[in-house]
């Protein structure tokens, strides 16, 4: 083939394809077809997904928040950012830094509150509660901690904290679950016989007071430990950080054996 | 790699997009189905901010759906390939910290997720399986051409000038290189 016909291929081929370029509005229009066609079933797909999500998302655990029964009675003083029980002058001093959200806080009161209750109703140790907000995140709508802690410390005032403490602890909300609200935990005071002055305490909330707690609570813990962590549930009995692995760790705190 | 026939080499690469696509959608579709245990897992990794766990917990499964969809039915392969590509590299460095860092977590990838026991991580079963589901991913990005798919549909179009099957009616003057009626 010389070039000057495969020059006249060449313009022939590109006059025939400006003729269907100028004819075709068809590449066009599949172009378009398909377009519109993908974003449509995205959006259905999307928009399912979303649906699911929201259909499946945890609501609220109960109407209201079940009471713990009553236990063993002992004495409650709110001081400063903890809440001491039992008698101060007792020969152990057992603090405890907890979560209200924090499920394994859960767990470790289930397993020790009722001796811990006993030993500060008997006069052998000084249980002292600090409720600390490092899960705030953790709730949706974030921040049952705070509003937890600050209402324990209102409970503690209006002497009603051991039942209102057991009872939080007794049915936690879920991770990534609404928290109890204000108004139920201001509900769960008045049926354990607290006043007005206790509502008013929740309502307020103790926002600053609980974060400047937390924030001491961690410097103060994250020194005892060599991770340099904050994690609860934390255990400091005179003065000393306790492994809580060591399940016989309250009876050693108990007899005063160094562990 | 040895040269395959384009037939072979189409149906290979669909059924590396349908995988792809199945991949994605189960992946989405069961963190959808539990919002609450995909936001614990997102968490568990400790690397956002704890203002974007939420957003990324709720738009991950969202993403994954999208491109699981577009996959399935074979619109614009090569860049959800790419997107492909790079969600799986974002995966696979999320797991690949958290092995380092200690943390001891559940991928939470198909459901699940959060926190576990020391000694009951599985990363390099998490990462190889990443890897592997990679593979097609990449394969897709070098060669999107498959069939059954919205591409290969407006691929066939007839009017699009780089089309592979072209229309003899389309260009009048082709003649026999024998004969030159033109002149």
């Amino acid at each position: 083939m010389g070039s000057a016909e495969r020059i006249k291929d060449k313009r022939k081929r590109q006059a025939a394809q400006a003729v269907t370029a100028a004819r075709g509005s068809g590449g066009g229009s599949r172009g378009v077809i398909a377009g519109v066609a993908v974003v449509v079933v995205l959006i259905i797909v999307v928009g399912i997904g979303l649906l699911v999500q929201r259909h499946n998302k945890p609501g609220p655990l109960a109407a209201a928040i079940p009471v713990a029964p009553a236990g063993v009675e002992y004495r409650v003083a709110a001081q400063g950012d903890t809440i001491v029980t039992g008698n101060p002058q007792a020969p152990v001093t057992i603090n405890i830094y907890e979560d209200f959200m924090c499920p394994v806080c859960g767990e470790f009161e289930k397993l020790y509150h009722p001796r811990l209750a006993q030993a500060a109703a008997d006069g052998k140790a000084t249980v002292v509660y600090h409720p600390v907000a490092i899960l705030d995140d953790r709730s949706v709508p974030a921040g049952y901690s705070t509003l937890a802690a600050g209402a324990s410390f209102c409970a503690a005032q209006a002497g009603v904290f051991p039942r209102f403490h057991d009872s939080l602890y007794a049915t936690q909300p879920t991770e990534g679950a609404p928290g109890w609200t204000s108004a139920q935990l201001q509900q769960l005071g008045r049926s354990l016989g607290a006043g007005d002055s206790f509502a008013r305490c929740v309502q307020a909330g103790a926002q600053q007071r609980v974060t400047a707690a937390t924030q001491t609570a961690s410097g103060y813990i994250s020194g005892l430990r060599s991770d340099h962590v904050f994690g609860t549930p934390s255990v400091v009995v005179n003065g000393a950080l306790v492994d809580i692995s060591n399940t016989a760790w309250l009876d050693q705190a108990l007899s005063g054996t160094k562990h | 790699m040895p040269h395959l026939s384009r037939p072979l080499a189409d149906g290979l690469c669909t059924v590396a997009r349908l995988g792809l696509a199945a991949v994605f959608l189960v992946s989405g579709a069961l963190k959808a189905v539990d919002p609450a245990q995909t936001r614990i897992a997102v968490s568990a990794y400790q690397l956002l901010p704890s203002g974007l766990v939420g957003p990324v917990a709720t738009g991950l499964p969202l993403v994954e759906l999208a491109l699981g969809t577009l996959l399935l039915v074979g619109a614009f392969t090569r860049w959800v390939a790419l997107a492909s590509m790079l969600l799986l590299l974002l995966l696979m460095t999320a797991v690949a910290q958290s092995w380092a860092r200690g943390l001891s977590i559940d991928c939470g990838c198909f459901g699940g997720g959060g926190a576990v026991a020391k000694g009951s991580t599985h990363y390099p079963q998490e990462l190889a399986r990443d890897i592997g589901i990679m593979l097609p991913a990449l394969w897709l990005l070098v060669r999107p051409r498959t069939v059954l798919s919205v591409d290969g549909w407006l691929r066939a179009d007839p009017g699009a000038r780089d089309s592979d099957e072209v229309n003899p009616v389309a260009e009048p003057g082709h003649v026999n290189p024998a004969g030159n009626p033109a002149e």
